[in-house]
């Protein structure tokens, strides 16, 4: 079996608990990510696929669940120096290059900060010996450093982002819909930044998405949520192939394709949560219909999927 | 003509005046022509009887003229000056560092406390100097404490008491600043609250801080003001009962008006006006100053209107300039602040060497 | 729940200022101010007494000793009339001039002297208005204000004015600046671009976004009013709550008049929501 870098598991994220307008963000959600794979997320807007990253790096406190890493709990009570410990394994890219940058900061202080947080440079030189390396990594140039963000395109903003997560020298990113504010012609190119990085750098990603034809080209697995559930959880081939939860199917139905032929008979699969008929005692779970394809189902519902499954 | 309506006159002159109004409370009691107890004497000249209280720019000796008892008006105004600047000075640092520090920290927090903003709510409600009134009413008549003790006291609560507006109104801006992704970038970075604050949060708001502490200097003078009113001068009041008088000891500006207040109703009404004036120049000129920082940060940030409002700016917003030429003397604004200093430093000098 | 903290605190406040007159002391020989908290308790058990022997006790007045309870009536409904003229005014001229009416040019003229009296102290505006009507009472000998307690509508329309002075200006501040904010948003630009009129985008989507602010404000305003009514009524000699407050060092009426301060700003305030709400109510929802 592959090496487990991150294993959640049970992950809840309730806001405002107790009150009418509680919601349920994250609900029940258990997954392995392992260590040098892309893990794609996606899901439509508002169904917990941002909350889950934003959960499992400790921007919100998990309701309850746990996250471990490399067997390690992140979550729970934690001393300042194990934070920080796991802050530097773990970071995040952001969906919003315009938000996320400070606008006070030139782009060496942004990219610096994990640096000058961390202590992991001795001096000045060595820090902006460092910045300039990650400015070229991620193929910006020397001459960025001293400039302010609002002097960047939205691409190099996101190279930017990409830099400071580089900076602490991570195992693991979270990308949180990174290229979804972004032109479609830059989208690629981000994307292709990210992959030579993983391949470099042996990265992990979690790599947060609405978008299914873009994760399908980044992603060695992908999981798909809905309303705060993982509905299904498959090799990213393999869900194109055999899709088999409704909401899945629905998704893969909604691709455009730039092919006018087909795309005049494409029909939309809608998809119901009525359609499922589940009974009162029955058990909906994560179930294995394949080795490697999990899907949200009922006792039912799973020997017609494995029915169904083609090889 | 554009470009003349577009000259930030608000910023220019209120830093000329409020350099000259530093310059008036370094040096005031070295300019003055006469001391505190000097009076004017009634006397014969040319035939007419000099007596006070002796009108404005009748006389070279007071330029200003002098009140009932012969004591001239403009010593009296720069002796009390620098009283005002620094009473006024000290309480907003004092403020507005407590106010600003945890303001900030609060802001930060996931959720303000409940308590807390229902404390900030009701004092919001009680006018300050009614407080600062109850405080030192008992305490400011006829020189039972020293003035120096009165003037601390007055420091220290009119700090205290102002301190929950402030706090109300940094952590607000603070809060706002805190939602911000790059806040949260930060943090998944490993900052910790002090980082966030003074690197993230902080440099946001240094404009806005420094307009606002402007503001609340020409507040404390306001509360002065308002207490002088009430007869309490701070510093002291000595209660004269057989004339029915209140003095103030310091000879405040804001005192001063507070003492003269009888005067509006009998002829030499230029009594009040003096000191009134000079206090109306003191808060206009720190008014104007604010305005213009004011003004230069906005015309950096506004939105323009889509529909007319009546109120749009002539301003043009000032930009920085990357590529300028390198030149030997500097030019423009930066000029006129080292001149204004040289002037400011060369005055002073002649002051000092004329007066020794 | 939050209002019930807040009248907390406010109770607290006042009873505790109240006291302070009478705690602070001077020691002659040293020259020090001593805080005698010992006194404390032994007030309030006083002051309850007396109130539960259903009398409100006495305060002095030039001399005599009056009755709180035989002057109280008239002197709140005084104080209470001038705060809220003085308030009301100050939202309504704050309102028109501020938005309603700001964008024509006749209007600018206004708005320009608002924005240079904006800029001056309330104290500082309240002596020259002061000048003023005695200038114009010498000139022309109309009188504008009378100084005796006794003196009927002289005695409550002057000082109506002066108290709103500082909140106006405050009030007009404000609505001027976020008028200006407002009006650069992009639903302002969706509601030109559908080529509604001026008047209705400043009714429907305008006031709407600022009328937060005006509400949130209102509390501070109030207490710009109350503060110069301190001012005004000791100036003025008007026969106001003030007098409980301003003639002794006792705690019986000093609390008494902070505590019907309080309740005259209440019912203020609440005024003001209400005839906010009705304007809302009539005017923009038609």
């Amino acid at each position: 079996m592959e090496d487990k870098l991150l294993e959640i598991k049970h992950l809840k994220q309730y806001f405002n608990i107790g009150r009418p307008n509680q919601v349920k963000a994250v609900d029940d959600v258990s997954f392995d990510i392992y260590r040098g794979e892309t893990l794609g997320l996606v899901g439509e807007s508002g169904c917990g696929k941002s909350t889950t990253g934003r959960t499992i790096i400790r921007l919100y406190d998990a309701t309850s669940g746990q996250v471990l890493f490399n067997g390690e709990n992140v979550h729970g009570k934690k001393s300042n120096s194990e934070l920080k410990k796991f802050n530097r394994k773990m970071q995040m890219i952001f969906q919003d290059p315009y938000a996320s940058l400070n606008p006070r900061m030139t782009v060496a202080d942004i990219i610096a900060e994990g640096i000058d947080i961390h202590g992991l440079a001795k001096g000045k030189k060595e820090r902006m010996e460092r910045v300039y390396e990650l400015l070229e990594t991620v193929g910006l140039n020397k001459e960025h450093a001293n400039r302010y963000p609002h002097e960047f395109s939205g691409g190099q903003r996101q190279r930017i982002g990409i830099a400071r997560a580089l900076a602490v020298e991570p195992e693991f990113i979270i990308a949180d819909e990174p290229i979804s504010a972004l032109d479609v012609s830059i989208q690629a190119q981000v994307v292709n930044l990210m992959k030579k990085l993983q391949r470099e750098k042996g990265l992990t990603y979690l790599f947060i998405a609405h978008d299914l034809s873009m994760v399908k080209y980044i992603s060695d697995r992908i999981g798909v949520m809905y309303f705060g559930k993982l509905v299904e959880l498959a090799p990213a081939d393999d869900l194109y192939k055999n899709a088999m939860h409704p909401y899945t199917k629905s998704l893969l139905s909604a691709i455009p394709l730039p092919d006018p032929e087909s795309e005049r008979t494409r029909r939309r699969i809608l998809y119901d949560p009525a359609s499922h008929h589940y009974g009162e005692n029955e058990k909906v779970e994560m179930r294995e219909i394949a080795p490697g394809h999990l899907v949200y189902c009922s006792e039912n519902e799973f020997e017609q999927y494995k029915t169904q499954y083609k090889k | 003509m554009n470009k003349i309506l577009s000259i930030n006159y608000s910023l220019y002159a209120g830093v000329v005046l409020t350099v000259l109004l530093i310059f008036l409370a370094t040096f005031g009691p070295a300019l003055a022509p006469h001391t505190l107890t000097e009076t004017l004497r009634t006397r014969y000249v040319n035939g007419t009887i000099i007596a006070p209280p002796l009108e404005p720019f009748h006389s070279k000796d007071y330029p200003l003229g002098t009140d009932r008892w012969g004591y001239d008006l403009l010593s009296m105004i720069l002796y009390g000056i620098r009283y005002t600047l620094i009473i006024s000075t000290v309480v907003t640092i004092f403020k507005m560092t407590a106010g600003t520090i945890i303001g900030l920290y609060v802001g930060t927090w996931k959720k303000s406390p409940q308590w807390l903003e229902a404390f900030e709510n009701a004092w919001s409600y009680v006018p300050l100097f009614i407080i600062l009134y109850f405080f030192l009413m008992p305490i400011t008549f006829d020189e039972k404490v020293e003035s120096f003790i009165l003037i601390s006291y007055f420091i220290i609560i009119a700090s205290i008491i102002s301190i929950p507006s402030i706090i109300s109104s940094v952590r607000k801006k603070s809060k706002e600043i805190s939602k911000s992704i790059f806040i949260e970038a930060a943090q998944t970075l490993g900052a910790n609250r002090h980082r966030v604050v003074w690197k993230h949060i902080f440099p946001q708001l240094k404009e806005t801080l420094l307009v606002m502490f402007i503001l609340e200097i020409v507040h404390v003078i306001a509360i002065m003001g308002q207490l002088a009113l009430m007869k309490i001068f701070i510093g002291g009041t000595i209660f004269r009962p057989d004339s029915q008088i209140y003095l103030s000891i310091t000879k405040e500006i804001a005192g001063l008006v507070g003492s003269a207040r009888e005067n509006i109703y009998s002829n030499s009404t230029y009594i009040l006006y003096i000191p009134l004036i000079t206090l109306l120049m003191i808060t206009l000129s720190f008014n104007l100053l604010a305005n213009g920082l004011k003004n230069r940060i906005q015309s950096a940030y506004q939105r323009t209107p889509w529909i007319k409002t009546g109120f749009e700016p002539t301003l043009v917003s000032k930009r920085k300039v990357y590529h300028g030429k390198l030149r030997f003397l500097p030019s423009g604004e930066k000029l006129a602040l080292i001149i204004l200093i040289l002037a400011f430093v060369g005055a002073g000098t002649y002051v000092i060497l004329n007066k020794g | 729940m939050r209002i019930l903290q807040q009248a907390v605190f406010i109770f607290i406040i006042i009873i505790f200022l109240a006291a302070i007159p009478a705690i602070i002391e001077i020691n002659p020989l040293e020259k020090n101010i001593t805080w005698n908290l010992s006194q404390m308790d032994q007030m309030y058990v006083e002051f309850i007494r007396e109130l539960a022997r259903g009398s409100l006790g006495t305060y002095q007045l030039g001399g005599q000793v009056r009755y709180i309870a035989a002057d109280i009536t008239k002197n709140f409904f005084t104080s209470f009339s001038i705060l809220l003229v003085g308030v009301l005014a100050a939202v309504v001229t704050g309102l028109l001039f501020g938005l309603f009416l700001s964008r024509f040019t006749v209007t600018r003229i206004i708005n320009i002297l608002l924005n240079i009296l904006a800029a001056i102290p309330d104290f500082i505006l309240i002596i020259f208005s002061l000048v003023l009507a005695i200038k114009i009472y010498e000139v022309t000998g109309v009188r504008m204000i009378a100084f005796r307690p006794d003196a009927g509508a002289l005695n409550t329309w002057f000082p109506m004015m002066l108290t709103a002075i500082a909140p106006t200006l405050y009030m007009f501040k404000l609505i001027a600046v976020k008028y200006y904010q407002t009006s650069g948003e992009d639903y302002i630009r969706t509601a030109v671009s559908k080529g509604m009129p001026a008047n209705y985008i400043n009714f429907q989507h305008v006031y709407k976004n600022i009328e937060p602010f005006i509400i949130a404000e209102l509390t501070k305003v109030v207490s710009l009013a109350i503060g110069n009514l301190f001012i005004i009524e000791y100036l003025l000699n008007v026969p106001g709550v003030t007098k409980f407050i301003f003639q002794s060092n006792q705690f019986q009426p000093i609390t008494i008049g902070l505590f019907s301060m309080l309740l005259i700003s209440l019912i203020v305030y609440f005024s003001i929501r209400i005839v906010l709400y009705l304007f809302k109510r009539g005017l923009i929802y038609e």
